[in-house]
């Protein structure tokens, strides 16, 4: 344990097996857990205090194989490989046993300190799957634990198994193959035995690594020991002539092979009889159902929220304007004091009357529609759009994503498996009004000039978004792979579940959101103070003047680079705490420019990471141009319609 | 007799044994990692309707692939 005086344990499995259930069930609600492969792409750590121990857990996005294919999966790995942890507890989906005993497999040859854990018991029951569990555990020779994780059972002895095996020293060892493959793995293993690096992969590892032509291993492998080049090449070649397939796909299916007889041996499948959940597909995906029920849930959606928030907004911004008259007296509106008051009341007041009435429905229901397992069915529906637009269906999840909020939609765009796909998706994910712009959209568009236009902003934004796509598909030219996708079953939200993740996202605009936003107003009572208003506005009244909007919008514009729900609380501001002073033109305008314009620095930042800085660039600057000519359009359609 | 088609060429409902996959080795290892292996068994839960994925059942799990990646895999029907 190198001297560290504390235990690390990490969760790793297939996607969607419940990692991050098991995580939040003992660490609290720390990680997003959805019913979507591929939720956790970045992992999460916290120490977990556990009767009178404490140790450190590891939630690792979840990984089909050690094959990494896209950038999720090489974390993982890099994770196990490099970093390390005292034990690994592998999460299998009992009811996929058989799949997931692969992974196992492949997992026991890095030959690991690893104990199993069979989730989802009470699903594999019902599909007719019923599992031996202690002779699970003696063939492959570790502790098996089995639980229902969304329900805490089983955890307790999870923990406790896992912190005995950590002392007990458990550790797996790999399983054999047969056949002229196994011979040749054991050739290769001999052959390894004198290369340095030998200390910290398992030989056999690395010998299936070689013959399966993994690149980033090889290239290792071949810096120590370049003589191997030719003796894997040979080997590679006397496979493909034996068994007339690529080592790589051979020495998956022995995998399969072995995981399949150890599932024949431990696992007993009664015919299950069709679910009522297989039974809900077959009219949820069927297009002629599908594609109304989509529209229809959207719309629920979306109401929902607007009729939560406007409900509230209204009263509460008339509570707290009455309320400022009645308590400003006692400073006055003169003075330097005042002015920071009247920012902190504006920024506070804002955040609760405008902003949050729509944030906490808004997130409530996209945690229900997430742990109901509806995403994936989404991206499988538009699979065909996508296709028009130069996209496959996995690239809806980093839109539907960017709806919440861009930061993590951006950061899904590494399940892409091209760059070329990542680029596109990037583009418009930023796009996408996210939930700080949806209150900007509800709040001043939909209170002020009703739900119509916020479907008008909404459908606005998705055919911008369809264009986008569409050209720059066709000036980036390259090969759409098509999808293939794990679609999970249906599950039914825990009522603990949906509030314990619609807190998370909540605490993440309480802590760091929120004063950003009374700062913000703080800020520009301080400029408005000093006179420096009209300065930064006259560097910024080309901008207004072609739009039409107030000259005093444009200081708050720039604030929307921090976060976009700022520019509405300082345009309010800056209006005297009044925004129905705007026309409806302006109302329309000003936001159709917030939705499109530069994202904020958030997720700018995400951005860099994940494209690099020039690409980022370039997405920030068209974002500009693409918002500059939509607001223009804005207010043609505004002086047609809504003068 | 052994007949081999394409996955997409499949109704809805029937089985097939997976032949071959055509494709580079990142394609096939997406698949394979999915459970779709030469030898093993798949059944179309839902068949390809106006352009959408169509959708197998594989050991239990189910994986919706678009109308070019099913039509790389090779089946043989089995009746």
């Amino acid at each position: 344990m190198g001297g560290k005086d504390r235990v690390r344990i990490a969760l790793v499995g297939q996607p969607n097996c419940g990692k991050s259930t098991i995580f939040n069930q003992v660490a609290g609600y720390k990680s997003i857990a959805s019913n979507f492969p591929g939720t956790t792409v970045s992992y999460t750590v916290s120490d977990i205090r556990f009767g009178n121990r404490v140790f450190e857990l590891v939630d690792l996005p979840g990984i089909y194989s050690l094959s990494p294919v896209d950038e999720a999966e090489r974390e993982a790995r890099k994770f196990m490989l490099k970093t390390g942890a005292d034990l690994y507890i592998n999460v299998l989906d009992a009811s996929l046993l058989s799949r997931s005993l692969e992974f196992t497999i492949e997992l026991m040859e890095l030959e690991l300190p690893m104990i199993l854990c069979l989730n989802m018991m009470d699903e594999a029951a019902e599909k007719g799957v019923i599992i031996e569990v202690e002779k699970l555990s003696t063939i492959l020779g570790i502790p098996v634990v089995a639980t229902v994780a969304n329900r805490g059972r089983g955890l307790k002895e999870l923990f406790e198994t896992a912190l005995m095996a950590i002392e007990e020293g458990v550790k797996a060892s790999p399983l054999k193959f047969c056949g002229a493959i196994e011979r040749e793995i054991e050739g290769l293993e001999n052959r390894l035995s004198n290369v340095n690096i030998v200390g910290r992969f398992p030989k056999r590892f690395l010998a299936l690594k070689l013959l399966e032509g993994d690149q980033e291993i090889s290239s290792i492998v071949y810096r120590y020991a370049p003589e191997l080049t030719d003796f894997v090449a040979q080997a590679r070649e006397r496979i493909l002539k034996e068994y007339g397939r690529e080592p790589d796909e051979i020495i998956a299916s022995q995998r399969h092979a072995l995981a399949f007889n150890v599932f024949e041996q431990v696992a007993k499948v009664k015919k299950g009889k069709e679910t009522i959940r297989e039974k809900i597909d077959t009219f949820v995906l069927n297009p002629y159902i599908g594609y109304p029920l989509l529209v229809l849930t959207l719309y629920l959606f979306f109401s929902f929220i607007f009729k939560f928030g406007s409900l509230l907004e209204g009263p509460l911004l008339a509570f707290f304007e009455s309320f400022y008259e009645k308590i400003s007296p006692f400073w006055g509106s003169e003075g330097l004091a005042s002015y920071i008051i009247k920012g902190i009341y504006d920024g506070f007041t804002g955040g609760l009357a405008i902003v949050l009435p729509y944030l906490f429905p808004f997130l409530l229901g996209l945690s229900f529609l997430e742990d109901l397992g509806y995403l994936p069915r989404i991206a499988f529906l538009v699979d065909a759009l996508m296709h028009r637009i130069g996209l496959h269906g996995k690239a809806i999840l980093p839109l539907i994503l960017g709806y919440g909020c861009n930061v993590p939609g951006v950061m899904a765009i590494r399940i892409l498996e091209s760059s070329r796909d990542r680029f596109i998706a990037s583009i418009l994910t930023v796009l996408i009004p996210c939930a700080a712009r949806m209150t900007i959209i509800m709040g001043l568009v939909g209170f002020y000039l009703g739900g119509g236009w916020v479907s008008f902003l909404y459908i606005l934004n998705l055919v911008i978004v369809g264009i986008l796509g569409w050209a720059f598909s066709k000036l980036l030219p390259g090969y759409c792979e098509g999808l293939i996708m794990e679609v999970p079953p249906y599950r039914l939200p825990t009522l603990k579940g949906l509030l314990a993740k619609t807190w998370l996202r909540l605490r993440e605009f309480l802590i760091v959101a929120w004063p950003l936003l009374i700062g913000g107003s703080i800020l520009l009572s301080l400029i408005t103070y000093y006179d420096f208003e009209d300065k930064i506005n006259s560097i910024f009244s080309f901008l207004t003047r072609s739009l039409g909007l107030p000259v005093s919008a444009g200081v708050t514009l720039i604030f929307g680079l921090l976060r976009k729900e700022l520019s509405l609380l300082m345009l309010r501001q800056a209006l005297g705490g009044d925004l129905s002073v705007l026309l409806p033109s302006q109302i329309l305008v000003f936001t159709v420019f917030i939705i499109f314009y530069f994202p904020c620095i958030s997720t700018l930042g995400a951005l860099i990471k994940e494209i690099g800085i020039r690409r980022s660039l370039f997405v920030f600057l068209s974002t500009f141009v693409i918002a500059f000519v939509l607001a223009m359009f804005a207010r043609a359609v505004s002086l047609l319609f809504l003068v | 007799m052994r007949e081999v088609l394409p996955l997409d060429k499949l109704d809805e409902g029937e089985k097939g044994k997976v032949v071959d996959i055509v494709g580079g080795k990142g394609f096939r290892m997406r698949l394979v990692q999915l459970g779709i292996i030469p030898g093993v068994e798949v059944k179309i839960a839902k068949s390809a309707v106006l352009g959408c994925p169509l959708m197998v059942e594989v050991n239990n799990a189910r994986i919706a692939l678009g109308r070019g990646v099913a039509s790389r895999i090779w089946v043989e029907k089995i009746e």
